[in-house]
């Protein structure tokens, strides 16, 4: 960091107690010490080492204190190759336990891991382009984006080379090491919504403008938004980007973050908090003093949200093919990854997309290879054509993983998901998303359903058990979803959600999504249904 | 140790809402519902009694209870 002194630094007496480390060493330190004592073992770090091993994209794993833990590799816009694909897959098998997970933000993560292994994973991963620095921790962390980015015949422009100038910027920039807070951002021009703009701190979404009388295709601009325990849907400036302006206005408004964004509450400090302060007009002026006066709003291109979504086969805008593959709540294992690589040089062109739906796709597939890819083994479980629930289901860490998770997640999702399948006839996806706590890794208050895990002491022990609400989405209708009374014990949950549904068939309008018929007949009516089905299972 | 969330109700129908320290979430809720018999008169009969969140123990780390009556 430069030796200016930096709005927050001038009067420290307010920041946080870890701010107050902050301002002693730069989070990104953390990576040579890992390299310099790593062969030490565990012992070897502090505990505010063990704090900043997250600008190494490294998390302790639960049980806190016993050395393992998870690490975050950014696939930035979720594009990455068969060669990056086998590194990743080796990394699992030789220290992970072969466990592999993608996330919400097209990220990988691996579990598992030990100190002694962390240098050799660096260097592994830096041989091919691939870091988990800055996965995690107070900065700029992976840029989501679209995952058809540069195929996709829903997008007004290629946005790769975007992702790419950012991702170079920000990725291991002293100037933005310290920020007050994660800081997410988002790059689409996707009319769907693919990077889910309104949940990240920052989101270019595909917009157009006449400027001198020619139609400039460029992006809107959101900020702060986030979910976490206090959900807030980013707003919109009144900013009209081109393509070339991308990387200036980001600087600004992460320059805007890091100098004036809160820090003396790290539950208080993300941007969403200083967005709703300030407001989206006030933010615009202190952006504007600092990037020059920009093109205000043009047309905005999203008609809709996918919710990430890409299973089956497609045409690309260029006459390939792409095929989008169900991963189970994102986890599979390092020889399935091996596998998707042979897959993706055999039939496509050697890469592999990552979705924030925790899904996986193979593009550039040429019509002969398709039916071929089809016919892989790998694709009977990791299929292009995924029965409704488990089609659309997302899943946290949960407690296998994770210190602050009250109840595992993973298992219990797909459970639900196929007991839904099999027994609930539904030609629209609903979505289910389940947490593992009040936290938000899977994105809970975006789903049609969404679940929150909770812990329930019964006559037999404790028992998983979990709320459900329901009406939640992004895109031009977005909201939160809204919490129904009434929790429902874990082996319960499935047919509690059957029920729902069926009351969503009886209820809805032609075409309507389950989002949109709850928000037309109101909360109150599928309490009322809730309320009848509990006092019928006797939960 | 955690900083846990508990959330009771009573076979009146009462809510409440218990912060507890605790090694585990099985100690956090016998140490709630100690804390529960302690603080009333008569001891409410729960009629259920569920874990909703925890926290790592650190200074400042808290809870806000909304809707809480004062």
């Amino acid at each position: 960091m430069s030796e200016q002194v930096r709005p927050w630094e001038a009067d420290t007496s307010k920041l946080s107690k870890f701010e107050q480390v902050k301002l002693e060493r730069d989070g990104l330190d953390i990576i040579q010490k890992i390299r310099d004592l790593s062969a030490q073992g565990y012992e070897a770090f502090s505990e505010d080492d063990l704090s900043f091993f997250k600008w190494a994209g490294i998390y302790e794993q639960k049980p806190k204190g016993e050395g393992k833990f998870m690490m975050r590799v950014r696939i930035p816009s979720g594009i990455f190759s068969s060669e990056q694909a086998r590194t990743l897959a080796a990394i699992a098998r030789d220290y992970g336990r072969s466990v592999v997970d993608i996330t919400t933000r097209q990220a990988v993560q691996f579990h598992w891991l030990e100190t002694e292994q962390l240098p050799d994973i660096f260097d592994r991963m830096e041989k091919v382009g691939l870091f988990s620095y800055q996965a995690c921790g107070d900065v700029p962390r992976t840029i989501v984006g679209n995952p058809l980015a540069g195929i996709d015949p829903n997008e007004l422009i290629d946005t790769r080379a975007l992702v790419e100038e950012l991702e170079t910027y920000f990725l291991l920039n002293r100037e933005f090491s310290n920020l007050p807070r994660k800081y997410k951002v988002s790059i689409s021009s996707n009319i769907y919504n693919t990077g889910h703009a309104e949940i990240n701190d920052l989101a270019f979404t595909p917009a157009t403008k006449v400027i001198d009388g020619e139609e400039v295709i460029g992006f809107h601009v959101w900020v702060g938004g986030g979910l976490s325990a206090k959900p807030y849907l980013a707003q919109r400036l009144d900013l009209f980007v081109r393509p070339e302006e991308v990387l200036k206005v980001a600087e600004g408004v992460t320059t805007i973050f890091r100098d004036f964004g809160y820090r003396e509450k790290r539950h208080h400090a993300r941007l969403k908090f200083l967005v709703a302060d300030w407001g989206a007009e006030k933010f615009l002026a202190k952006l504007t003093e600092i990037i020059g006066p920009m093109e205000s709003l043009g047309t905005d291109r999203t008609v809709g949200w996918n919710a990430g979504y890409f299973t089956g086969v497609h045409k690309q805008k260029d006459g390939l093919n792409y095929v989008g593959l169900l991963l189970p709540v994102g986890r599979f294992d390092a020889d399935e990854l091996d596998e998707l690589a042979r897959l993706a040089d055999t039939y496509g062109d050697g890469s592999l997309r990552a979705c924030n739906s925790q899904n996986l796709l193979i593009p550039n597939v040429a019509d002969e290879n398709v039916e071929k890819l089809l016919a892989e083994p790998l694709l009977a479980r990791l299929t292009p054509n995924p029965r409704t629930f488990i089609g659309h289901a997302v899943s946290c860490t949960g407690n296998e993983y994770c210190n602050l998770a009250i109840v595992e997640t993973k298992e219990r999702m797909v459970s639900v998901a196929n007991w839904l399948d099999e027994n609930v006839e539904l030609d629209t996806p609903v979505r289910i998303h389940v947490n593992g706590c009040p936290n938000s890794c899977g994105q809970r208050q975006i789903a049609d359903i969404g679940l929150q895990g909770a812990l329930v002491k019964t006559e037999n022990g404790m028992i998983d058990a979990f709320d459900l609400h329901i009406g939640g989405s992004l895109g031009p209708d977005a909201a939160f979803n809204q919490k129904l009374k009434g929790r429902v014990p874990g082996d319960r949950i499935a047919p509690v959600i059957g029920n729902l549904i069926e009351y969503y068939k009886e209820t809805r309008v032609e075409g309507e999504k389950f989002h949109q018929t709850v928000r037309r007949v109101g909360l109150e009516a599928f309490q009322e249904r809730l309320n009848v089905i509990l006092a019928t299972v006797g939960v | 140790m955690f900083l846990y969330k508990i959330e009771a109700t009573t076979e009146e129908n009462k809510s409440i809402v218990v912060v507890v320290i605790s090694e585990s979430d099985e100690k956090a809720f016998s140490y709630a519902e100690t804390a529960i018999r302690r603080e009333f008169l008569v001891a409410p009969k729960l009629t259920d009694i569920s874990l909703v969140e925890k926290k790592y123990l650190e200074k400042g780390k808290a809870y806000v209870i909304e809707n809480a009556v004062v």
